[in-house]
């Protein structure tokens, strides 16, 4: 979508008008739907944070004044609901007890060259498998460039809780990719 | 650190672009929710037929002959001539002379339409099958029959026992339940002898009725309601959100059944205006089943090539009976004056209910509209609008509600 159509869409669903709002939601729908999916633990979770989210795009609509900005700003809206959304339910939180069984994995063990081998389909599958707070940070850093203090500021957490959670995430992904047998199918 | 960067890389490539296909309804539930202009937009034909109707009714009453009206006008009934059949002249009627008796109460009947619509019924929760099974439109059609007491034991009490009352279906702004809900109401008034106009026996009584139809009584009104409801509130609780519907439950049911105890004034202002104050009290119950499942306990059915489908367990059913005690205090005012030799009342009146057991805030409304004989007959034909706003709550979540309501009635004495 060129710049002066993205402006123009962008003014018409600033007033409302609601064909440009149709066309805003079927242009974005797809990679937005996208990140819900990353960020949600289910399918049905995900649908119910598109549409909230979707919701707070349109009404928060006249806050933008840089149209070429409208993907990123409506991309963060999406994260901070996804994020509020296991808030508000009380699922975020940031203990550790999920990884005090793992067994310590050799870094050379590198389960992640796996990602070559999977679908995408199948990679965001076992993303959602990671507890809450885990998939966020996961998400935000390894998938949607959020650095350390960034993460830091949306969760409310210290930048070394997020660091250790990062490490400990990926520990538990490297531990799933083994358990699925993934890792000896690749290597075979 | 470089491997950090090489996985971040890898998935960033692999997931950034990731898409998925949203469901065909999830545009419908956001356009509801940005665009509340839209769901006014069912008022359109609403109002069309309410101005249709009052056009018609109107248009019939105007061009009425007016054959004999001026000089009835002139014409003022005597006493004697008032006296009807089931009171005798000179006669005195629990120490009052026969001019207060004939204040005896009418009786009358009330058929009336409601149509009902909902802006906005959202607060904490978005549009879609995790909200209230409210409607956009409904109507109704209610019909209430006052019948005098057999036994008033003075003119100046005027007990009305019962007052049979009906409407279909039950709650008109939620999904319609096919359920017809009986009200029996008992109600008296204490009446004022002196400032009660004469209430004229046939034929002397239409004439009367066409100088002063609505020369208001001054009087003291108690009354008390049995209500019985039929409907039951099912909520599906499902990963800590809920799905709430009405159903219709048949039968009596003393666990149904509830209690309002209200009373109120009624005054005349000189000779047009009137005032009038209310009070109630209102207990009901309402009930609330819960079947309560969780996705954290699911069934997993295969549906080959990969596919399966997982279905919530429902863990466990709660029937819940809770009592709601409702106190509600209203005020209403009206105007009569004289247009084209009818009379014609303007009414207008506010309230609000609380609801005392509970989290929700008070329910607010107002009520303004007209009345008006049609011809010179005893029906006389009224229509209003109502606005109410409050909140509604519901097992997880409190509801704002803004409900209009329009009201068209025809009311005969007799």
């Amino acid at each position: 979508m060129s710049l002066s159509i993205a402006t123009d869409l962008l003014r018409a669903c600033q007033k409302g008008d609601a064909k440009a709002q149709t066309a805003f939601y079927n242009h974005y729908k797809k990679r937005l739907l996208g990140i819900c999916r990353r960020y949600a633990r289910t399918s049905v979770d995900a649908e119910d944070i598109f549409q909230e989210a979707f919701i707070k795009v349109f009404l928060k609509m006249g806050e933008i004044k840089n149209p070429e900005a409208v993907y990123s700003w409506t991309k963060s809206i999406v994260i901070r609901t996804a994020i509020d959304h296991y808030r508000k339910n009380k699922s975020l939180s940031f203990a550790n007890d999920q990884l005090d069984s793992l067994p310590e994995l050799p870094e050379e063990a590198d389960a992640f060259s796996v990602l070559d081998a999977l679908e995408k389909e199948e990679v965001v599958h076992y993303i959602n498998l990671l507890p809450d707070g885990y998939r966020m940070i996961v998400n935000m850093y390894l998938i949607d460039g959020f650095e350390h203090h960034e993460i830091a500021d949306v969760l409310g957490i210290s930048v070394g809780t997020s660091k250790s959670q990062l490490s400990r995430a990926k520990a538990l992904l490297r531990k799933t990719f083994i358990e699925k047998g993934i890792k000896s199918y690749e290597k075979g | 650190m470089k491997k950090d960067d090489e996985l971040r890389k890898k998935l960033t490539d692999l997931l950034e672009d990731y898409e998925a296909e949203p469901e065909e309804k999830t545009w419908e539930n956001i356009r509801a929710a940005i665009q509340p202009e839209r769901r006014r937009k069912p008022w359109l034909p609403f109002f069309f037929g309410a101005a249709l109707i009052t056009a018609s009714v109107g248009g019939w009453w105007w061009l009425l002959p007016e054959n004999n009206s001026r000089g009835a006008a002139r014409y003022v009934p005597h006493a004697s001539e008032v006296v009807g059949h089931r009171f005798l002249a000179g006669r005195m009627y629990s120490g009052k002379p026969v001019r207060t008796a004939l204040a005896h109460p009418e009786r009358t009947a009330v058929v009336s339409v409601t149509a009902t619509t909902l802006t906005k019924h959202t607060k904490n929760a978005p549009l879609g099958p995790n909200d209230i099974a409210a409607l956009p439109l409904s109507a109704s059609v209610t019909t209430k029959v006052n019948i005098p007491g057999i036994a008033p034991s003075n003119p100046e009490t005027a007990l009305y026992t019962p007052v049979f009352a009906a409407s279909s279906p039950e709650t008109p702004h939620f999904a319609p339940v096919k359920a017809i809900s009986l009200l029996a109401t008992t109600e008296m008034q204490l009446l004022p002898s002196r400032n009660n106009p004469p209430i004229m026996p046939p034929p002397a009584e239409a004439l009367y009725r066409l100088r002063t139809p609505y020369r208001p009584l001054n009087y003291w009104m108690a009354g008390v309601q049995v209500l019985q409801t039929g409907q039951t509130m099912t909520a599906l609780t499902y990963d800590e959100r809920t799905a709430t519907r009405i159903r219709q439950r048949r039968g009596v049911s003393p666990q149904r059944t509830g209690i309002s105890v209200g009373m109120g004034y009624r005054r005349a202002l000189r000779t047009r205006f009137d005032v009038g104050f209310s009070a109630n009290w209102t207990n009901i119950p309402l009930e609330t089943r819960y079947d309560v499942a969780t996705l954290k306990e699911f069934d997993v059915s295969i549906k080959g090539n990969d596919q399966f489908e997982v279905t919530p367990r429902t863990e466990f059913t709660v029937d819940q009976i809770r009592r709601l005690n409702l106190a509600a205090l209203n005020a209403e005012t009206g105007y009569t004056f004289r247009l084209h030799r009818r009379y014609i009342r303007l009414g207008a009146g506010a309230g609000a209910n609380f609801t005392l057991n509970s989290d929700e805030k008070p329910q607010l409304w107002w009520f303004t509209g007209l009345e008006t004989p049609i011809g010179y007959s005893k029906y006389i034909f009224s229509v209003g609008y109502r606005r109410m706003q409050g909140q509604m709550l519901q097992p997880d979540q409190l509801l704002s509600t803004r409900l209009h309501t329009l009201e068209v009635g025809v009311k005969k004495k007799f």
